[in-house]
Order: structure tokens, then sequence, then C-alpha cells
């Protein structure tokens, strides 16, 4: 930590209104780390998210419409044979686990407050028509590469994993290729 | 002692769902003291004038490949029993691709929206409903009612000209993502066979676990048709 380089322009404020200050990455980056590896000491599999929504959407067209949901091939892994629940999946339970460690640190830091997260020059509503699109296509995406940021980049990215170093670099790749034209909606 | 400890029997599946919820704890709680529970701060990373997402998520990687390293020299962590994703590299490079053009336009990936929607990110509900959207698409399209044929290419025209239910521009869209997934399908179908069973390797352990994300059904490969289902 010697020489600093410069500060890069600001433009628009990174941490958004009122709250403590976030942790230093690295800090967070070993804690995220620590926690991976001992998911892979305690049950032998890495952290997720995506899986959880489809067992939460197979549940949910499930009771709905049950007849529907159970013809579907894709739902049908999620529902199983019927003997245990749907909800009742290590994902749901991780990602349940997920939802209530950040909303304690967020009470804890005093982050936590209704807000829709934009830059200064996009609507509320055009916002969350793309927050909706953009869900859409990390469903799709997610599915394609069987796992998203938590499952295959970080995980495998932990484990060496080929694909999910080559599934790492796209998303990024992905993201920089679409930065510039969506970038009214975020500066 | 050996891990992982649930595949060397030390708890049932009961308890690894208590596990599974104190580890998303610890996850939650890292993705938001990083500021992963905002989406600008997210979206930063790709105008790089904030590099927390590199920083954070290749400090975790690090940490915990030198753990998994170290642990399996000493013999504590039994590598073959952890699970690994398999790698396609077409599915993934092209679902990396679109994953992360997902991510800019809607400033998150899936598991940073929970954790923004449980600190009262309106946008990271809408997201969320969104994947939800993304997932009953896929679904309907991927593994529609009745019977599967081997050749993608006649069942995405098949079923182009009926899909029911779904709105004139996205009916388009779900058609074109048909015709983009059905390849990858295909490859992955074919491939999966070969590399899940590399002779004479005692890497069974690794198929045991479903998916970590979104787990793949591995029945797929060899169903062609399947009774329906009575109600």
């Amino acid at each position: 930590m010697t020489a600093r380089l410069p500060d890069p322009p600001r433009s628009p404020p990174t941490s958004t209104g009122p709250g403590s200050p976030y942790l230093n990455p690295y800090l967070a980056g070993m804690g995220l780390g620590l926690v991976l590896l001992a998911a892979f000491v305690l049950v032998g599999r890495g952290l997720g998210a995506s899986g959880a929504f489809s067992s939460t959407l197979s549940w949910l067209v499930n009771l709905v419409a049950p007849a529907h949901a159970q013809a579907n091939l894709y739902m049908q892994d999620y529902l199983g044979d019927g003997t245990t629940h749907p909800l009742k999946a290590w994902l749901v339970f991780e990602v349940a686990g997920v939802a209530a460690g950040a909303l304690f640190s967020g009470l804890l830091a005093g982050r936590a407050r209704f807000t829709v997260e934009k830059g200064p020059r996009v609507s509320t509503a055009i916002r969350l028509l793309c927050a909706f699109a953009g869900g859409m296509l990390m469903a799709f995406g997610a599915h394609l590469a069987r796992g998203c940021t938590s499952g295959q980049a970080l995980t495998g990215g932990a484990l060496l994993n080929v694909g999910s170093w080559a599934f790492m670099l796209m998303v990024f790749v992905g993201g920089y290729a679409v930065a510039w034209f969506m970038r009214w909606q975020w500066r | 002692m050996m891990t992982p400890l649930y595949k060397y029997g030390f708890f049932g599946e009961e308890f690894s769902l208590l596990v599974a919820f104190a580890l998303g704890l610890g996850f939650g709680f890292f993705l938001e003291r990083a500021g992963f529970g905002s989406a600008r701060k997210l979206a930063a990373q790709f105008y790089l004038y904030d590099m927390s997402v590199f920083k954070v998520m290749f400090t975790a990687i690090v940490t915990a490949m030198l753990g998994v390293t170290y642990l399996g020299w000493l013999g504590w962590l039994d590598l073959d029993l952890v699970y690994l994703v398999p790698t396609h590299l077409g599915p993934q490079i092209l679902g990396g691709l679109v994953l992360g053009v997902g991510f800019v336009i809607g400033g998150y990936c899936p598991g940073t929206s929970v954790a923004a929607l449980a600190t009262g990110r309106f946008d990271a509900v809408i997201y969320a409903l969104g994947i939800f959207a993304g997932t009953f698409v896929y679904a309907e399209a991927d593994a529609p009612r009745g019977v599967r044929t081997a050749v993608g290419r006649r069942r995405v025209r098949g079923r182009r000209h009926r899909s029911p239910g779904l709105l004139g521009r996205e009916r388009h869209r779900a058609a074109v993502q048909e015709r983009a997934m059905s390849l990858p399908q295909l490859t992955l179908n074919h491939t999966s066979r070969r590399r899940n069973s590399p002779p004479g390797s005692s890497r069974a352990g690794r198929t045991i676990a479903s998916s970590t994300c979104a787990p793949p059904p591995s029945s797929r490969a060899t169903t062609f048709r399947r009774p329906r289902t009575p109600s």
C-alpha cells in the first residue's frame, strides 16, 4: 500500500444514501470465501441461488395448476415424486438464509430501507421494466449454463472448473459489451 | 476426520437443510456487507468506477480455493466428493453472455437480488419476478407436455406454430430463445453421458448431489416420451 493511484472519476456516488460505509471489499471477499469453504467442508457442494427460484416457481405453478405443472418435464424435476415438499430443497433453505443474513447486515448498518436502485437520469417505471427484463434474461442464461454467478462463477471458480471460468469470463464480456448502451440507467 | 461431513454421513438430509440456512446467513451477510444489495454498486463494476465486484469475487474465489487445496493436501477434504458442475463449454459460454447482458440491464444476479430485496430494494423484487417469468417461459419452451423428440429443431418448429398462451412479442422472443437453446441442449445431452463417467475413476460421488445453481435434470437425456401424469 505505497503509491496510491489517483482516484477515478466518480460522477455518480456509489454508496447510495445513508448508512454506514461498506466493508472493505477484500475483507468481505475473504468472508464470502470462508463461507464457501465451509459449504465444501460441511456438505460437499458450493453456494447457489437460481435453483431456489426454480423450486419456488414449480411449487407456485403446482399450487395454481397442478395438472399443468406435473405434466411439465422441467417442473417435474423440482416437484419430485410428491413424497417431499418441493420447497424442502437445499437451495431454498440456503436462499432463505441469504435473505435473513442480508436483512440482518442491512439493519445493523442502517442500509435497509424501501427504495429503488437507479441512476439519476432514469424514471422509476423504466428502471423497474429493465429490472424485469434483466431478470428474465438472467433466468435464460442461468438455465443455459446450469448455474448463475454464485453456483457457477463463485463455486466452480474456486474449484478451478474450466466451464465455470469460461462462464465467468463470458459474464463480464456480455456485461461490458452492453454496458455502454445501458449507461443511461446507471449514470 | 474426513470431510465433506454430509457425504461421510455425519448428519442426515434434514440437518443439511439447517446447515444450508446457516451457510445462507453467512453468504447473505457478506454480500450485503460488501454492498452487493445495491444495484448501483454492482453496476458500477461495468463502468469501472467501483471495482468492488472484482475485488470481492476474486478474493472469495482465491480464499476458498486455497482452503480447498490445503485441506485436500492434508487429506481432510475428499475432493472427489465435492460436487462439480460438469463442463459444457458451448452452453456455458452462451449462458454467460446472456447472463452478463441481463446483469447490466437488471442490475443484479440471482443471489444478490435476494440480498437486495431483503433490504427493501423494490427493483430487486421486480427483478426476482422477472426471474420467475423467465424460468416459466424456459420451462414451457424447453419441456412441453407429452412427446419429446430427440431432434430439437423439429420440435421447435412445431411448437412455434402452436405456442399457446404467450402474447405476440413474447411468443416471438420465446421462439427465438427456444431455437437458441435447443442446440446447446442437444450437445449437452450428448456430452454429459460421456463425461459423467470417466473410466476407472472414483468420481461417482460428483453426481450424487444435484447441480448447485440450476440442477440439471439428467433424466432428460434418456427420456423421449414420458407418460402423462394424472393430476
